[in-house]
């Protein structure tokens, strides 16, 4: 009975619509674009992407990156691109790898210890009421 | 001007602080306030117990019958448990109520 | 003109009246005086209304132009309309100080009222906030003092910075940092029943004051969102700025507070759990109050660094290793009886949420101090975007929501799963269905599909309570008015989880909000020449014109756009930006139509010689349920807090 409804369960979250088409709208190239914008720092900002500054160098840059969209490039290479011009600083999201793959461990040794803190509060707990009712 | 005004509210400050050393103060803030005691009772973790399974089952999270057996379940806990007599008699009282309902 | 002196003069009493609070508290507790804990309250009292008195002084002296102050000079200027003083007060370091320690001295006002004299508790509690308000005021009387005079005395001010003229600073600021000041009397609360050995603290009062803390915070970060998204330029409404994260992590773990110890109130668990809940929280605040005022993290928002910061940092420090030693030492009367039974149970779920939150929270503050740490070992400044946080964050929130439809309905202690699936099973279909629907009607992406699911799941059984409850009274009562007065006795009695269900769902119709403009925003630039059209999705607009005016302080470009929404003309909208050579600033005003559930968003980016403009166009799907979700929360908090202290006291059966 239990897996009947874990089936019914998954068949029927599978099933949720997506009625909603990007490409409708945008293009594939336009997609890209504000996928990589956000990616990209503006290099004079204390703290923004290309995407929410106003400046003129950033307005600079996300030219450059459409015409190289454009013409064919990939992601990767416009932004080995951009590292060679500005360093790796001009990158907003850490690399996957490297130095920065530390960062995107942290989540996941977070949640890890998390289940930990779960389980310690419900086992410790559990072991020292069994002394004192007993 | 300044000085004036500093020395005046230290005095004032000092005159605040010192009230309370006054035992005419006491009778006179005994007036108006209530002695009210808050009964801070010390509600057994038996009575909390009981107090979900209430509010579980007035809430609709559990049907009679899951109510009836957590019910069943918790009379045969205090029935082997030791208990207070106070806090006994709280439990039983609310029994009661629960099952006039 | 004396105000300076005056204010200067009035701070410096209030401290000395605080200092002599504390050891007078501190007499009272030790020797069991009475009198000295009323004279310590009185003192407090007085405080408050010393620290009134300054806060006035320097109202004064800026409505005044005293600029014999500093900071007046400052912060305003000859022109400035009398209004604007209500920001120059605090937007600056030494002024928001003053603000802050006002705040905490009406908050301690009113936590003392009407409490026993005789119990200790609340003389500890008392004592806690006494520190932290004393470090504050040393803070500012000494290293920020709003009151200095100036070198020399200037004609005219420098004026207020013209990026802080805009309707949401008059409000974001003030709540923000009031809401941050506060969560100090919650921790207060649980410290000092510590320290009172009385583990079975005053729960009631710490649910007040810890709900009403959320409260203020929630309506900071709503209003701080929106004023972003108003003004900014970008379209969006979080970017994850350190500044930004440093006053959603206190909120996370206030979140997770409010739940816990209403396990702590209705099952007496979580004891320890809830000591270090609010440690951490306190000290995510003072790191919020830390890099606002000028730390190590640069962002779009600082106040400027200065030396203050560092004295915020070392009192964080300080305060959370001695409550971190003070729960070490106190353990053994945090232990609990009770324990988690199941997995499926209130309790156990509580706590799952609890871990999700505090995730979220750490992963937050490890992504905002992570530039820091690169740049103290390879001197490297690097920057984590919103795209890591994002990505990290989105799956966890979506963990949160699911346990926000299904805890609620789940009983204390445990349940058996196979009967609650049973229970909800046919809930569960029928909310899919409702979801599949409402997306088809809305075309609405996948993701949005899934949040509708969750809020159809939960306002279902929500709908299902109440209308048993509804059902009950009708039973026993046949006059409609009578039923009518039953039902809604038994919502009285019961607010908390009513107000709560409130809160949930607007907290849901934020996601719903969030999924909507993440999945289903559009986005694109705009070259257009006056005259020129362009398209995006079922809206036309036509650039105009633009009108350039030289104003005494500012240049401001207008650009007019003709916007047409499926053929049908809606008028003529602008996008402004000014430019302020005093300060070498933009402040640019984004054109907001707002349709219901979605936004048309523009702003014009870059205007050149030929009057051609690039404009970012940006529709936003469901934005508006943000701004409604989160005035929900509000207002279900606040019905959930509403004072109904007759009923606590005694277990209850209706």
């Amino acid at each position: 009975m239990n897996n009947y409804f874990i089936c019914l369960f998954i068949i029927v979250i599978s099933l949720t619509g997506c009625f909603y088409n990007i490409d409708n709208d945008l293009s594939a190239n336009e997609i890209r674009f504000l996928n990589l914008e956000k990616q990209i720092k503006c290099p004079i900002c204390p703290a923004e992407t290309i995407a929410e500054s106003n400046t003129k160098v950033s307005k600079d840059l996300k030219d450059f990156i459409k015409l190289k969209i454009d013409e064919g490039w990939s992601d990767d290479k416009i932004k080995s691109f951009l590292i060679s011009k500005y360093g790796k600083e001009i990158l907003a999201t850490p690399q996957k790898k490297g130095s920065d793959l530390f960062l995107w461990i942290i989540p996941i040794v977070v949640l890890l210890f998390g289940v930990f803190i779960y389980w310690s509060l419900y086992r410790t707990i559990r072991f020292r009421t069994k002394g004192e009712q007993s | 001007m300044l000085n004036l005004i500093g020395l005046l509210i230290i005095i004032i400050m000092v005159a605040i602080v010192l009230l309370p050393f006054n035992d005419k103060f006491w009778t006179y803030i005994n007036k108006d306030k209530k002695q009210g005691i808050t009964n801070f009772i010390d509600y057994s973790d038996y009575e909390l117990d009981l107090n979900s399974i209430i509010t579980d089952y007035q809430s609709g999270v559990l049907d009679k019958k899951e109510f009836n057996e957590q019910l069943n379940s918790f009379q045969e806990i205090i029935n082997k448990s030791s208990i207070d007599k106070n806090t006994r008699l709280r439990i039983e009282q609310l029994l009661e109520d629960v099952n006039s309902n | 003109m004396i105000f300076g002196s005056l204010g200067d003069m009035v701070i410096k009493l209030s401290l000395g009246m605080y200092i002599y609070s504390i050891l007078a508290i501190s007499i009272g507790i030790r020797y069991r005086d009475l009198k000295f804990i009323y004279s310590a309250r009185l003192a407090s009292y007085f405080g408050t209304f010393l620290l009134l008195v300054s806060t006035i002084t320097l109202v004064l002296g800026f409505v005044n132009h005293d600029y014999s102050i500093q900071y007046v000079a400052d912060h305003s200027s000859n022109t400035m309309p009398y209004i604007y003083t209500w920001i120059a007060f605090y937007s600056g370091n030494e002024g928001s100080l003053l603000f802050i320690t006002t705040c905490l001295s009406i908050l301690l006002f009113l936590f003392i009222q009407n409490k026993k004299l005789n119990d200790n508790s609340i003389n500890f509690s008392h004592l806690f906030i006494l520190l932290f308000q004393i470090f504050l005021l040393i803070s500012t009387s000494v290293l920020a003092n709003p009151f200095t005079e100036a070198s020399n005395i200037v004609k005219d001010g420098q004026g207020i910075n013209p990026l802080l003229l805009h309707f949401g600073m008059f409000v974001h600021p003030p709540v923000q940092m009031l809401g941050l000041t506060a969560v100090v009397l919650p921790f207060s609360i649980v410290i000092g029943s510590l320290c009172a050995k009385n583990e079975n603290l005053n729960l009631n009062s710490l649910r007040v004051w810890a709900l009403s803390t959320w409260i203020i915070l929630t309506i900071g970060l709503a209003l701080g969102s929106w004023w972003a998204y108003t003004i900014l330029g970008w379209g969006g409404y979080w970017a994850w700025d350190p500044v930004e994260n440093s006053s959603l992590m206190p909120w996370l773990i206030m979140t997770a507070f409010i739940h816990s110890i209403m396990v702590q109130q209705k099952r007496n668990m979580f004891k320890g759990w809830n000591l270090f809940l609010i440690i951490f929280a306190f000290f995510m605040a003072q790191m919020g109050m830390f890099i606002n005022r000028g730390g190590p993290v640069p962002s779009v928002h600082s106040f400027g660094s200065s030396s203050l910061g560092w004295t915020f940092l070392l009192f964080m420090f300080i305060s959370t290793t001695f409550s971190f030693m003070f729960f070490i030492y106190r353990y053994r009367f945090l232990t609990s009886v009770n324990h988690v039974q199941s997995i499926l149970s209130r309790e156990s779920l509580i706590l799952v949420q609890n871990v999700l939150f505090l995730s979220v929270a750490i992963i937050t503050l490890m992504g905002t101090i992570y530039p820091v740490f690169i740049k103290s070992i390879e001197d490297e400044q690097i920057y984590v975007g919103r795209e890591f946080y994002d990505l990290v964050n989105a799956p966890i929130l979506l963990l949160i929501m699911i346990i926000l439809s299904i805890a609620p309905f789940v009983p204390w202690k445990n349940a058996n799963m196979s009967s609650y699936i049973n229970k909800k099973i046919i809930v569960f279909v029928i909310a899919v269905l409702l979801a599949i629907l409402n997306s088809w009607i809305i075309s609405g992406h996948y993701w949005v599909t899934i949040s509708l699911v969750v809020l159809y799941f939960s306002s279902i059984q929500i709908f299902i309570e109440l209308y048993k409850i509804f059902k009950a009274s009708f039973n026993k009562f046949k006059n409609l008015k009578n039923v009518l007065g039953k039902f809604l006795n038994i919502l009285y009695s019961n607010l908390s989880r009513y107000g709560g269900f409130i809160s949930h769902t607007g907290i849901l119709l934020v996601m719903l909000g969030i999924a909507g403009t993440s999945f289903m925003g559009i986005e694109k630039d705009f070259a257009l020449k006056p005259g020129e059209s362009g398209t995006l999705k079922n809206y036309q607009f036509t650039y105009m014109k633009t009108d350039i005016t030289q104003n005494f302080d500012h240049t401001n470009i207008k650009a007019i756009m003709q916007i047409e929404k499926n053929g049908k003309s809606l008028g003529q909208y602008t996008t402004s930006k000014s430019y302020y050579p005093k300060f070498d600033m933009n402040s640019t005003k984004a054109g907001i139509l707002n349709f219901g559930l979605e936004d048309f968003y523009f702003s014009q980016s870059v205007i050149a010689e030929d009057n051609s403009a690039v404009f970012e166009v940006k529709i936003n799907p469901l934005v508006s349920l943000i701004w409604t979700g989160a005035f929900v929360v509000v207002v279900g908090a606040i019905i959930s807090v509403f004072p109904v202290y007759k009923k606590k006291d005694k277990l209850k059966v209706k």
